[in-house]
């Protein structure tokens, strides 16, 4: 089966990249498969063991695409690594693998390199009501800050306008975000490789007398990432100095950061790395002792920071909510929203006197990891889900169909009832050219 | 009975469907039915408009006309074989050929479209659901049936008829000259034709007739022509008469009729009425029904040098393209294929 992917790949700093390199062996081993980039350089690792290919949204030869069984589309909500992807699935209808429930941000910017952004996006946000509207006005005169909207309006629905099926990593966030959801969904955990060499849980035993170091890391730029409130937390406990703090990936703006760390006092208790290349972050993951994977509000999606966090058998606090609130009670450490402080300080104090019970949970989460998210299981689970999409394909022309000949009927301007009568008769001749028997209005 | 006909009208394009549907016409009305034909006009890009051509037909009723039922309607080409009746009967000449045979090949245009596959699939699927409503299913040849078979899972039954004004034909002198009757087009391969011609080692030649689809095509054909040095060695006669071509045929060593997968092909069976060999391919599907390799013709495998050595033995062996041709002839008036037959089963 020949299958086209179009993803960001290493070196890109993104998840997906290394959430598809993990994926390679498993998925080259079932299906012809061509990754699809719109970057020049590709990490070697990649391109020596599966076809790379290079693509230009405005210069796509269809022939490579129709000619495959099925084109997946890795969507996630940064706008860098996934617009140019969506301007290719919404000219050629495929599976969307969507990272993120909410991709507002990302329909945003692919509006804005177009022209009358404003007016799109006003369009766009028409579709999801009244309030949203309101909200859009907010933010265009500047009002609002885009992730408030975006944090009321994720624009689930928005990437899978016309596509033919739909793969999440946290199916149930979906449904709730889109609960008349039409088109085939596989609901799979996010897959990983388990490494053997990184299984080393009880080896970085905490001793007291030294600082248990800990470890955020990952895009910090959003304040769903909690950084601020982990930098009060930490500012505001008791035993501070003996914990170290490790800060590793991108922030937007390095020197107010460092500002404030200075101004609540935590120069000694925190390190800022910047952005790490792999083999460093992995070192740095191997000499903590605990990591902090807040989020609030949540996106709904599913953690690939987390699953690393398991590999190395690295317990975790989390935020008790979104994907993370649908994981195993055991295999994290939890802090509700609503007592974010108290919960991190419960946590920390516990892991200075009894660090052996907290390591527990990390072990508990490798084991997950290797029972439930192998690549192996994503790739078999997209084997048996793809004929689903094959089905679907072959009646996925009857609404657009419908729809043209509505329109087309509209432009008649036939008056009320003579207008509906024949688009019912437009919809029921449709739906016939499908097998669909039925009564349309 | 009240009969109606459905097809679709590609305007200015005048090929084997035009005849076949109009011959039909003829032949039913011969037998004293009333008939009509029913063209719906057809465009097939961008591909979204195939669909709607195939929506517009569904929503036609010809179930009866002024109060009086229509009897009997028969199904030729698709979609216009997809409008509503409960008495159709389909006499598939083809289905649409790029959905199905055609679909990855370098004929396919329905591929460099962003949609092209939903609409192939969608083709696929009402081709499927609606076929079916026919109370019988005809295929033009079996190669239209094996295809049917093939790419949907139904069967047909072959139903052969003659080609127009098949008793005109005669045969002649055994000619200089190989023809090549047909439309100027990629699936007929005259550029194949060119190319093998190009490598024969007889002083063969060819005489194309045939209007071209596209007039770029044609201008293509003879530029290719030109650059392998084949001007003395070709002539392009373009459209001509009924009578130049029945005399072509007649005098003529051979016809050549090469074409990628051809549904039927008049050409096979006028040239086996003008007791004249056919050289064609091995995939050329419709003449391969009829022509059988060094008995009546010669079937080369679909490649230049293989095409030029069949032309070269047909130049060379004149005795044989005279034996062959005979052959064909009587071949083509034992299997009895006559309008009064084919009427008599569509309306049954």
């Amino acid at each position: 089966m020949k299958l086209n992917l179009f993803t960001p790949l290493p070196p890109a700093r993104t998840d997906v990249a290394q959430c598809v390199a993990r994926m390679l062996p498993a998925l080259s081993e079932r299906f012809d498969l061509t990754l699809w980039t719109d970057r020049e350089r590709v990490d070697r690792s990649i391109s020596k063991v599966v076809r790379v290919r290079r693509y230009r949204p405005g210069d796509m030869d269809w022939r490579d695409l129709n000619y495959a069984d099925c084109n997946l589309y890795n969507v996630g909500n940064d706008a860098r690594f996934h617009a140019s992807i969506m301007d290719v699935a919404f000219r050629f209808p495929g599976v969307v693998i969507m990272h993120d429930v909410c991709v507002h941000e990302l329909a945003y910017a692919t509006l804005e390199r177009k022209p009358a952004c404003a007016a799109r996006y006003m369009e766009l946000l028409a579709r999801c009501g009244a309030d949203a509207q309101r909200d859009g006005t907010a933010f265009l005169e500047g009002r609002v800050a885009l992730r408030d909207v975006a944090a009321r309006n994720p624009l689930a629905w928005w990437p899978l306008q016309g596509a033919l099926g739909v793969v999440s990593h946290n199916g149930a966030a979906l449904r709730e975000a889109l609960p008349s959801l039409d088109i085939p969904m596989l609901d799979t955990p996010l897959p990983w490789l388990p490494r053997a060499d990184m299984a080393a849980p009880m080896g970085r035993g905490f001793r007291r007398g030294k600082r248990l170091e800990m470890l955020v890391c990952g895009f910090l730029n959003s304040p769903s990432r909690r950084l601020d409130e982990i930098l009060d937390a930490l500012a505001a406990f008791p035993r501070r100095d003996e914990l170290l703090l490790h800060v590793a990936g991108h922030v937007k703006d390095g020197a107010a950061l460092a500002g404030r760390i200075g101004k609540l006092r935590l120069a000694r208790n925190v390190r800022l790395h910047g952005y790490l290349s792999e083999r460093r972050l992995r070192s740095l993951m191997e000499r903590s002792h605990l990591a902090l994977n807040l989020r609030w509000p949540s996106a709904g999606e599913a953690s690939g920071a987390q699953l690393r966090f398991w590999n190395h058998s690295l317990p975790t606090i989390v935020t008790r909510t979104g994907w993370y609130a649908r994981q195993p009670e055991d295999c994290l450490l939890w802090v509700s929203p609503e007592r974010e402080t108290e919960d991190l300080h419960r946590h920390w104090a516990a892991a200075l006197d009894d660090y052996d019970s907290l390591a527990r949970t990390g072990l508990r989460g490798r084991q997950f990891l290797e029972e439930r998210h192998g690549a192996e299981i994503f790739a078999d689970a997209l084997t048996d889900f793809l004929p689903s999409v094959d089905a679907y394909r072959s009646r996925a022309f009857v609404g657009p169909l419908a729809e043209r000949a509505g329109r087309a009927l509209g432009r008649l301007g036939l008056g009320e009832g003579a207008g509906e009568m024949l688009a019912a008769s437009a919809a029921r001749a449709a739906a016939s050219m499908a097998g669909i028997r039925g009564e349309f209005s | 009975m009240r009969v109606l006909l459905l097809t679709t009208q590609v305007f200015f394009t005048h090929g084997g469907a035009e005849i076949h549907a109009s011959s039909l016409l003829d032949a039913i009305r011969r037998e004293g039915h009333e008939a009509e034909l029913v063209a719906i006009p057809f465009k097939w890009y961008p591909p979204e408009k195939i669909l709607d051509n195939l929506l517009a037909c569904r929503m036609l009723d010809i179930t009866e006309s002024n109060g009086v039922p229509v009897d009997r309607v028969i199904g030729l080409r698709f979609p216009a074989y997809h409008i509503p009746h409960p008495n159709k009967v389909m006499w598939i000449l083809h289905q649409y050929r790029t959905a199905f045979d055609l679909w990855a090949k370098p004929e396919c245009d329905l591929g460099g479209f962003p949609d092209g596959r939903l609409v192939r699939e969608a083709i696929a699927k009402a081709e499927r659901e609606l076929l079916p409503e026919a109370r019988a299913i005809y295929a033009n040849s079996l190669n239209v049936a094996r295809r049917l078979k093939d790419y949907c899972g139904m069967s047909a039954e072959p139903l052969y008829h003659p080609p127009k004004g098949a008793e005109r034909f005669h045969g002649g002198e055994c000619g200089d000259y190989l023809f090549f009757p047909s439309r100027l087009s990629g699936l007929k391969r005259q550029e194949l034709a060119l190319e093998a011609l190009a490598r024969t080692r007889q002083p063969v030649r060819v005489a194309f007739s045939g209007k071209a689809d596209n007039p770029a095509h044609l201008a293509h054909l003879q530029e290719r022509a030109k650059k392998l040095r084949l001007d003395s060695r070709v002539r392009w006669l373009g459209m001509i008469s009924d009578e130049e071509m029945l005399e072509r045929y007649a005098s003529c060593r051979a016809v050549l009729f090469p074409p990628l997968d051809e549904d039927y092909g008049y050409i096979t069976l006028e040239a086996m009425l003008s007791s004249k060999a056919v050289i064609t391919c091995s995939d050329s599907g419709g003449p391969l029904e009829f022509v059988r390799d060094r008995e009546n013709g010669l079937v080369a495998a679909p490649d230049a040098e293989s095409l030029a050595a069949a032309m070269d033995a047909m130049w060379k062996d004149s005795a044989f393209a005279v034996e062959a041709g005979a052959r064909g002839r009587v071949l083509i008036d034992e299997m009895g294929i006559n309008w009064k037959n084919v009427v008599g089963r569509l309306l049954a």
